[in-house]
């Protein structure tokens, strides 16, 4: 996976020269629940399991349980993931946008996310895009998967050349 | 309203039990026909030739005779620095430098590897990580508690 400050990054990229705004949080959120929910998880249950005991759901291996909490970094579980959110989420937080735009901008940062990590190349391929048709992994290997720190400045470079507009508004005040 | 809510709730519950299956769905597809390399280590089966196995995934001790295969196909300070990766001792590949193996079965539970990479900047993607979704969530906090104070400020004058 590729660093979240890249993911997020590249979000607010796509944005574009705006300020940050309610499109750009969910967005950037939709960016970074893949590695939240599927790497996050998986450190915080391990994290947890000499509290827990033996239970059930959770594979006691932890190749099975990386793997099946992987599903929320697949297209399939990014869109169930976002779905989910918008549905449980307070009116006066889907305000102005609605449920089902804030879906759509999870699951557009959701695949986006998923755009800059099959980019990376790993000793296998990593990603399985096309679960539940195939487990099959791709990636197109352009850059080692933590080479993505290396292009950080330029991403935020780029980005302050893109907002500094703004930013000056912003000192000013 | 009420119907509204209602609707919303079997939905969010549904896509939640679809996500909860699709998740031990993709583990058992993807394990069924795999050892893992615990399995392999202790198993001897040939099905371990050339599977990709990430050891930070796996609590592997640097005095552990089963490492010994590992350890001689790869240099000892690049183990040393694996193992020592591991902060607050979680055994995951992103929280610490790791490295990712494809183990080639020598017998008699032993292993040497036929490819190895390092992924030495996975440390530092893990303080970055966390910093960002610190950040994230504080957004998302204020992003809240202004939407909320805007409308009662609305509501109440």
């Amino acid at each position: 996976m590729a660093d979240l400050l890249t993911h997020g990054l590249s979000a607010a990229l796509l944005r574009g020269r705006t300020a940050p705004d309610s499109m750009l949080l969910w967005l950037t959120s939709g960016v970074i629940l893949p590695d939240l929910l599927s790497r996050g998880s998986v450190i915080v249950l391990y994290a947890l399991k000499p509290w827990l005991g033996p239970v059930e759901w959770i594979p006691s291996d932890t190749d099975r349980l990386s793997t099946a909490l992987e599903i929320p970094h697949t297209p399939v579980g990014i869109a169930l993931v976002a779905i989910c959110i918008a549905m449980l989420l307070p009116s006066r937080l889907s305000h102005p946008w609605g449920r089902w735009r804030v879906a759509s901008l999870l699951i557009a940062g959701g695949f986006l996310h998923l755009l800059v990590d099959v980019m990376q190349r790993h000793l296998e391929p990593s990603y399985y895009l096309l679960y539940p048709f195939t487990v099959e992994r791709w990636e197109l290997g352009w850059f080692r998967s933590d080479g993505s720190l290396l292009a950080l400045p330029v991403l935020a470079a780029l980005w302050l050349v893109l907002n500094r507009s703004w930013l000056r508004r912003l000192r000013s005040g | 309203m009420a119907d509204r809510l209602a609707l919303r709730l079997v939905v969010a519950v549904v896509a939640l039990v679809l996500l909860v299956l699709a998740g031990r769905d993709l583990s058992q597809r993807v394990h069924r026909a795999e050892l893992t390399l615990s399995e392999c280590l202790v198993s001897d089966d040939a099905s371990c030739l050339g599977r990709q196995f990430n050891l930070g995934g796996l609590r592997l001790k640097p005095d552990g005779a089963l490492v010994e295969g590992v350890q001689s196909a790869v240099s000892s300070s690049d183990v040393a620095i694996e193992l020592q990766g591991w902060p607050l001792g979680v055994p995951y590949p992103t929280a610490g430098v790791t490295f990712s193996v494809i183990a080639q079965h020598l017998g008699q539970q032993r292993f040497a590897v036929q490819k190895a990479e390092l992924y030495p900047l996975n440390g530092m993607d893990m303080l970055v990580g966390v910093i960002v979704v610190l950040a994230w969530l504080a957004s998302v906090l204020v992003a809240i508690r202004r939407r909320y104070w805007r409308q009662d400020l609305s509501e109440h004058g």
